[in-house]
């Protein structure tokens, strides 16, 4: 699959484009399947088949059995979490990597993460005393809210501090995300050492991430919100071309950029509030997935938001495979598979790319 | 017609222009010249919607600038800008296509792409990344992505404008020449063309029209003819030169002509 070198449609890669997002399909689809059937309990692809085969002839009657419940209530909703967080973090990703005209900017880096940790924090640290009177289901709702407000708070301040008259500066932007992560981190940390011993689990779990909270209610409640956030896609994605030129270019291109900056930060908190909410702080699946689909795809926004959605879900779930099989019956944490990962090819960049964050 | 009345721009207390009137003629090449700071670039900016006026009204063919929102504004006119770098891998191909986004078929927006590239010299180029190109490779790049936005002269009997903020600067002399005879022949076939040119002699050469700004004023705006004199370079631009004539009855400035001076 070489670019045409010459001829009429040298340099359009959408031809090629299109075969890799079917291809990326077929792979969720594969590593979906997988998941579903891994898992410490011995119950696999066979004993998967025949579960599902019951449930769709309505053959389950009394009392469900073990795999049933293993199936059903562990890992099928764990594994739509993890295809649906990794989505959200991808395309998060590729967003404001677009806004911010650099390839660097990732959810986690930047301090957005940090911002939506913080507001999670809150919930479960001095949630139980405000919301006491209200059922644990109101909890399942405030906690993405409050990441949400914690996430598009920190988007907005990176933003504003970053850019001056049109221009992002790329070394206020990191050193920026720095600050603010520190910031919103001493506070959690502060947060922490006041919470008693049930809140601290609760908490351990923000600082290195992971799916194996995941239940039915919490998917009801992130799916409407991160599928929100892929269904706006196509909408903006001229949008966030146009705006590779420069700010005033995409003027002249006919996109309105304040409107158009306002939606991307509000969907980039959406996606990283609704992730963070639900599994902790997940790095570097933002920055690893884009970039590697800009180099196999090219950077067009049409192509690239899609098929990182497709690329993040499959590679989060794979994560999480990994993490629930390697050290069974013990789980790792997600955020330290994804950090080892993400880290050294994070660091290839910068490599490649010194220029790009000239201080 | 693009009519300019009174327009003023400030930054802070500070006048970057200063009740500036002058109107843009579709089927000319209006050039734009004057020192560095003199107000230029703050001029082709509020015309293009780039900034708000602090007073005074922009109107394209009768509709005020503020009344166009971003998206009917760009199928009127396109900006060149003077210099833009990309943070991510574009091919030349993908570039020059972001500027044929309103084309509905898919065909004729291919076409045009390799028809702009064509006219800016750069018909092998369309693989090649936007990143690797040289200074000049990369301004005919975006040249040709502008010539895709306004690809007709005129559209519904309405005439289009370009605006090209510098187009020379990083070009050899063949392709200066090059970009300034397709600006002319988009004039020419009843389109609206403004320059910011910083060389008087390529002004005085394709431009029907020279509009001088100094200190956030119109100095003097006419022909090349009219304009270009010993005392609007004395009192604009602050040199003792003496203004030659071509042949073909067009004044030219050398700087050499200062030693006789």
């Amino acid at each position: 699959m070489s670019l045409p070198l010459s001829g009429p449609a040298a340099g359009d890669r959408r031809e090629r484009a299109r075969i890799v997002i079917g291809l990326l399909a077929v792979l969720l689809v594969l590593i979906l399947a997988t998941s579903l059937s891994v898992g410490p309990s011995g119950l696999s692809g066979g004993g998967v088949l025949a579960l599902i085969r019951d449930a769709f002839s309505g053959g389950v009657a009394g009392v469900r059995s073990v795999d049933h419940v293993i199936l059903f209530d562990i890992r099928l909703p764990r594994t739509l979490l993890g295809g649906l967080v990794g989505a959200a973090l991808a395309v998060a990703g590729a967003m404001l990597q677009g806004l911010f005209r650099n390839p660097l900017a990732d959810p986690g880096l930047v301090g957005v993460s940090s911002g939506a940790a913080l507001g999670a924090v809150l919930v479960i640290v001095l949630g139980p005393a405000l919301l006491l009177p209200v059922a644990g289901v109101a909890r399942i709702g405030a906690l993405p809210v409050a990441a949400f407000a914690g996430g598009f708070a920190t988007t907005l301040m990176l933003y504003a501090i970053a850019t001056r008259r049109n221009r992002t500066s790329v070394g206020t932007m990191l050193l920026a995300g720095i600050a603010l992560g520190a910031l919103s981190g001493a506070v959690t940390a502060y947060l922490v050492f006041r919470s008693n011993d049930f809140q601290l689990r609760e908490l351990t779990f923000w600082s290195m991430g992971s799916l194996g909270g995941a239940t039915w209610p919490k998917i009801l409640v992130a799916a409407p919100l991160i599928g929100a956030v892929l269904l706006l896609m196509p909408f903006i994605a001229r949008g966030l071309d146009a705006l590779v030129l420069g700010e005033a270019e995409a003027h002249h291109l006919g996109i309105d950029t304040q409107r158009l900056k306002n939606i991307i930060i509000l969907a980039v908190a959406l996606a990283v509030g609704a992730s963070v909410a639900f599994t902790g702080v997940i790095g570097f699946v933002g920055i690893v997935v884009p970039h590697i689909l800009r180099l196999a795809i090219g950077p067009e926004h049409r192509t690239l938001l899609p098929a990182s959605a497709l690329l993040g879900a499959a590679l989060l779930v794979l994560a999480d495979m990994l993490c629930r099989t390697i050290v069974a019956p013990a789980e790792l944490p997600i955020g330290i598979v994804t950090a080892i990962l993400g880290a050294p090819f994070f660091l290839s960049i910068l490599l490649r790319r010194r220029g790009v964050v000239d201080l | 017609m693009i009519e300019i009345e009174a327009l003023t721009i400030r930054a802070g207390k500070r006048a970057l222009l200063d009740a500036v009137s002058v109107a843009i003629r579709p089927g000319l090449v209006t050039a734009v010249v004057g020192p560095n700071g003199a107000g230029k670039s703050t001029l082709m900016k509020a015309i293009t919607g780039e900034i708000r006026p602090s007073s005074g009204s922009i109107r394209f063919d009768g509709i005020d600038i503020r009344h166009m929102p971003a998206r009917e504004l760009a199928v009127r006119r396109a900006v060149l800008p003077q210099a833009s770098s990309l943070a991510f891998p574009f091919t030349v191909h993908e570039v020059v296509r972001l500027g044929v986004q309103g084309v509905a078929d898919a065909a004729a927006a291919a076409s045009r792409v390799v028809a702009a590239l064509a006219r800016v010299d750069l018909s092998s180029f369309g693989g090649r990344l936007f990143q690797e190109l040289s200074g000049g490779e990369q301004q005919r790049v975006h040249l040709a992505r502008v010539l895709c936005q306004v690809w007709e002269p005129i559209t519904d009997g309405l005439p289009n404008y370009l605006f090209l903020d510098e187009p020379t600067a990083s070009l050899d002399l063949r392709h200066q020449l090059m970009t300034l005879d397709t600006a002319r022949a988009f004039a020419r076939a009843g389109g609206g063309v403004v320059a910011i040119l910083h060389d008087l002699n390529l002004a005085t050469l394709y431009a029907d029209r020279i509009v001088v700004i100094d200190r956030g004023r119109i100095a003097s705006a006419g022909s090349p003819r009219d304009v270009v004199t010993d005392a609007m370079l004395r009192e604009v631009f602050g040199v003792s030169l003496r203004v030659g004539m071509a042949p073909a009855g067009l004044p030219f400035v050398l700087p050499q002509s200062a030693a006789a001076a």
